[in-house]
C-alpha cells in the first residue's frame, strides 16, 4: 500500500472540513442513523372545537376585562325590537297561521296586556321551524290589534339602538329554553334549567316559595312533573366562589315584584347559605357599586318590574304597567354608571333580553336538545374592546355569555350547552383601540 | 458511523495507489435510486389550552425510507481530482401518529386520551456540491470519494390541530382528523459520499453510492426545532462514463 494514497484522501477530508464548515447545527454522522427530535411550542394552536376560543383571544380577554356585567331584562324578541336594524337579520313582516303575510305593526310603550310566551306558545309560534304562528300564542291579538305581530322603530327605543350602532348588537342570539322567564333565567346562571320547563305556580319563583308551589321540570324521556323550584345544580356563580373570583347578584328583594327573577333563590346552596347575604345584593347598589368603581369581577344585574322592559296588563292594585322608555332610562342609567367610572376600561356589558315575550321573530331557533333553543332575544355587547359598530350573526345563547365568563376566569364549563356553546370572544378586538364611554341621556318618557 | 465511513475511505484509498493513471474518464454521470437505511424518527408536541387547562398534542412521525431518486455528476479536473454535483429527491408520505390528552370539560383533572394518524408528506430535494478525488483501485473498478455541501430544501407537514367529536358526559373523544401545516426550510449542510463503480463497457457502467447529507434546522412557527435532514442514503444507478 503506498503511503502516500493512504494520506491523500484522509487530508481532503479534514481539509474539506475546513473549508467548508461543519453547520453549527450539524449532527455528527453517528446520529444518522437513529434520532428523536422532540419539540414542544407553546403558540397559538387551536384544538378542538370548531367553536372554541383561540389562545390569543383567551390572552386578550384575560389581560383586558377585568370585569363583566351580564344585564337581563324581560320578554322581547330580536324582529320586535331590532327587525329594522341595519345589517341586522331583521323583518319587517311575518307569516301568520291562516298563510298571510302581514306588515308588524308599530309597538308601543306600554301594553294592554302580556302575551303568552310558556313552552306551549313557544312550541305553537315556532310550529316546527315555520315561525307562523305567533298569532296564536296566548293574548296574541284581540280584536285584531295583533300585538304579537308588531316591533320598535328606532325612535322608540334610541338609546338601545344607539348602543346598538356603537357597541355590538347580535342577530342571532337565541333565548336557551322555549318557553318563559323562570327556565331561561336558571340558564343565565347555570348553562341549564335543570329540566324547568315553566315559571312556578306562584309569584315567588324559589327556594322560600310557599309550600305546594311547583314548576313543570320534563326529563330526559320527554315526562314532565312538578317540582319545587328549589334545585341543587351547580351555577357558575359556585364555581366562581370556589375560585375566589368575586361576584354579587344585584336583583330585586323580597317586596319586590322583580324578585322573581331573583334567580339564585331557586339554588339551595345560595339561598340556604351565607352567599345569600354577601353575594346576592339589591339591585339599586348596583348603581352605587358602578359610580364607585367597586363592581365585582362578575355582576349579574337584574331589574325590578316596573323598568323590565316585561309587558303587562294594568291589575287592579297591582304595579303599573311597563313602559320601554322608562326601562330603556333604567338601563342607560345603569351602563351609564359603569362608562362613567374607572372600571369601563375593563369592562364587558351583556345586555340581554331573557325571553321572546310572545313577540314574532322570524328565524327558526337551532334545536340543540329538548329544551331548545328559544326564538330570538335581543343581545348588546359593550366593551372598549367590542368590535364598534357589528353586528354579529353568530348563533349564541345564554350560556355563550357564561362560557365567556368561565373562559375569563378559567373555570370548568357546567352542562353540554356551555361546552358547546359559540364563544362571544368573535365579537372583540383585544388589538383595536379602546372603545370610548358612550353616556347617554335618559329619555323623558310618554 | 462516522469512523465506519472514514475507515472506508482509507481502505478504498489505499488501494487506489496500484491503479492510478489506467482507463481514466474526464467525466462520469450516475443515475440511480436508493433509501435510506434508518430513516430519523421523529416528533413534535404542541400544548394548548382548553376548558381552562392545559392540553397537549404528540405526533411521531416514522418516514418511509424512500425510494430516492439520485443523479450525481463527477469531472475530473486534474489528476485524481475532480468535482462532482448531485441531485437526489425524494418524496413520500410520512405515517404520523398522534397522541392528545384533551382536558375535560366538565372535570379539573380528567383528561381524556385522544388516538389518531395521519398521512402526511414529505419532500426533500437535496443538491450537494463537493469536491471529489477518484481513483481505480485496479481494473474495472473505480471510486470516487468526495466532500462539500449540501443545499438541502425541505418540505415537511406538520401536525397542528386536531378535530374531535365528544358527547356528553364528555368522558370520551373520538378522533376526526388533523389539520396539517406545511413548513418549507432550505439549508445548507454537510455532505460526504462515496461512489463505488463497475465499468461494464466503454461509456457504460453500474454505481453504488453511499451519500451522507445533513443538516438541522427549525420550524419555530409551527413549534418544531432541531428537526434533521437528510442523513445516509444507499443508492445504485447505471453509469455513463466520458
Amino acid at each position: 500500500m503506498n503511503r502516500a494514497s493512504l494520506t491523500v484522501p484522509i487530508c481532503f477530508l479534514l481539509v474539506a472540513g475546513v473549508m467548508i464548515p461543519w453547520p453549527k447545527a450539524a449532527s455528527p454522522i453517528v446520529a444518522i442513523s437513529s434520532g428523536d427530535t422532540t419539540a414542544s411550542a407553546s403558540q397559538d394552536v387551536r384544538v378542538l372545537t370548531s367553536q372554541g376560543p383561540t389562545d390569543a383571544q383567551l390572552a386578550g380577554l384575560r389581560s383586558k376585562i377585568q370585569h363583566i356585567v351580564y344585564i337581563i331584562k324581560e320578554n322581547r324578541s330580536f324582529d320586535h325590537m331590532f327587525g329594522t336594524f341595519p345589517n341586522a337579520d331583521g323583518a319587517t313582516s311575518g307569516h301568520i297561521s291562516t298563510g298571510e303575510e302581514i306588515a308588524l305593526g308599530r309597538a308601543t310603550d306600554r301594553t294592554s296586556r302580556d302575551l303568552g310566551h310558556e313552552w306551549a306558545d313557544a312550541h305553537t309560534a315556532i310550529d316546527n321551524g315555520k315561525m307562523d304562528r305567533f298569532d296564536l300564542v296566548g293574548n296574541a291579538s284581540i280584536r285584531n290589534d295583533f300585538l304579537s305581530m308588531t316591533q320598535f322603530l328606532q325612535e322608540d327605543i334610541p338609546n338601545y339602538w344607539s348602543y346598538a350602532e356603537h357597541f355590538a348588537l347580535a342577530d342571532h342570539m337565541f333565548s336557551s329554553l322555549a318557553g318563559p322567564s323562570f327556565p331561561n333565567h336558571l340558564y343565565t346562571v347555570a348553562a341549564q334549567s335543570g329540566g324547568v320547563i315553566s315559571n312556578p305556580n306562584a309569584l315567588n319563583w324559589g327556594c322560600d316559595a310557599p309550600a305546594g308551589t311547583t314548576a313543570q321540570v320534563m326529563d330526559s324521556s320527554g315526562n314532565v312533573t312538578r317540582e319545587f323550584p328549589c334545585f341543587k345544580f351547580q351555577t357558575v356563580a359556585d364555581k366562581l366562589e370556589a375560585a375566589g373570583v368575586p361576584w354579587r347578584f344585584y336583583a330585586p328583594v323580597k317586596a319586590q315584584v322583580g324578585y322573581i327573577w331573583t334567580t339564585l333563590n331557586a339554588f339551595d346552596n345560595i339561598r340556604n347559605s351565607s352567599l345569600w347575604d354577601s353575594r346576592v345584593r339589591p339591585e339599586e347598589q348596583f348603581l352605587t357599586d358602578a359610580t364607585n368603581s367597586e363592581l365585582p369581577a362578575v355582576s349579574w344585574l337584574v331589574p325590578d318590574w316596573s323598568v323590565s322592559d316585561h309587558p303587562t296588563r294594568q291589575i287592579p292594585g297591582g304595579p303599573a304597567t311597563v313602559s320601554m322608555c322608562e326601562g330603556e332610562n333604567w338601563t342607560v342609567q345603569q351602563i351609564n354608571a359603569i362608562m362613567q367610572s374607572d372600571q369601563w376600561s375593563s369592562t364587558v356589558i351583556v345586555l340581554v333580553w331573557d325571553d321572546f315575550g310572545g313577540f314574532y321573530d322570524h328565524v327558526p331557533p337551532p334545536d340543540v336538545d329538548r329544551f331548545g333553543l328559544g326564538p330570538r332575544v335581543p343581545m348588546l355587547v359593550l366593551s372598549p374592546y367590542v368590535k364598534e359598530e357589528s353586528v354579529s350573526h353568530t348563533t349564541y345563547e345564554f350560556s355563550s355569555v357564561l362560557q365567556l365568563i368561565e373562559n375569563r376566569f378559567r373555570l370548568k364549563a357546567l352542562s353540554n350547552r356551555d361546552v358547546e356553546a359559540n364563544s362571544l370572544l368573535d365579537m372583540f378586538d383585544f388589538t383595536q383601540v379602546p372603545a370610548p364611554p358612550l353616556v347617554l341621556q335618559p329619555r323623558i318618557c310618554p | 458511523m462516522r469512523a465506519i465511513l472514514v475507515s472506508s475511505l482509507i481502505l478504498v484509498c489505499a488501494g487506489s495507489a496500484s491503479a492510478q493513471g489506467t482507463n481514466r474518464s474526464r467525466a462520469a454521470i450516475t443515475v440511480g435510486a436508493g433509501y435510506t437505511p434508518s430513516p430519523q424518527t421523529f416528533s413534535n408536541t404542541i400544548t394548548f389550552e382548553s376548558f381552562s387547562e392545559e392540553g397537549s398534542l404528540t405526533t411521531v412521525y416514522t418516514p418511509k425510507k424512500g425510494p430516492w431518486i439520485d443523479t450525481n455528476a463527477v469531472i475530473r479536473v486534474w489528476r485524481n481530482l475532480g468535482a462532482s454535483v448531485g441531485v437526489s429527491f425524494l418524496r413520500g408520505s410520512t405515517p404520523a401518529q398522534i397522541t392528545g390528552s384533551i382536558p375535560h370539560p366538565l372535570q379539573v383533572n380528567h383528561p381524556r386520551t385522544l388516538i389518531g394518524t395521519e398521512s402526511v408528506q414529505h419532500t426533500e430535494t437535496v443538491v450537494n456540491l463537493a469536491a471529489a478525488y477518484w481513483f481505480q483501485p485496479g481494473g474495472r473498478t473505480d471510486v470516487v470519494v468526495s466532500a462539500g455541501a449540501s443545499i438541502t430544501s425541505v418540505s415537511q407537514d406538520f401536525v397542528s390541530d386536531v378535530t374531535y367529536s365528544q358527547t356528553f358526559p364528555y368522558d370520551e373523544v373520538a378522533y376526526e382528523g388533523a389539520t396539517v401545516t406545511r413548513g418549507t426550510r432550505t439549508v445548507v449542510g454537510v455532505d460526504v459520499g462515496m461512489e463505488i463503480g463497475y465499468r461494464l463497457a466503454r461509456h457504460v457502467g453500474v454505481a453504488g453510492v453511499a451519500r451522507y447529507s445533513g443538516g438541522t434546522t427549525d420550524f419555530t412557527d409551527i413549534g418544531v426545532s432541531g428537526f434533521k435532514l437528510g442523513g445516509l442514503r444507499l443508492e445504485g444507478g447505471v453509469r455513463l462514463l466520458f
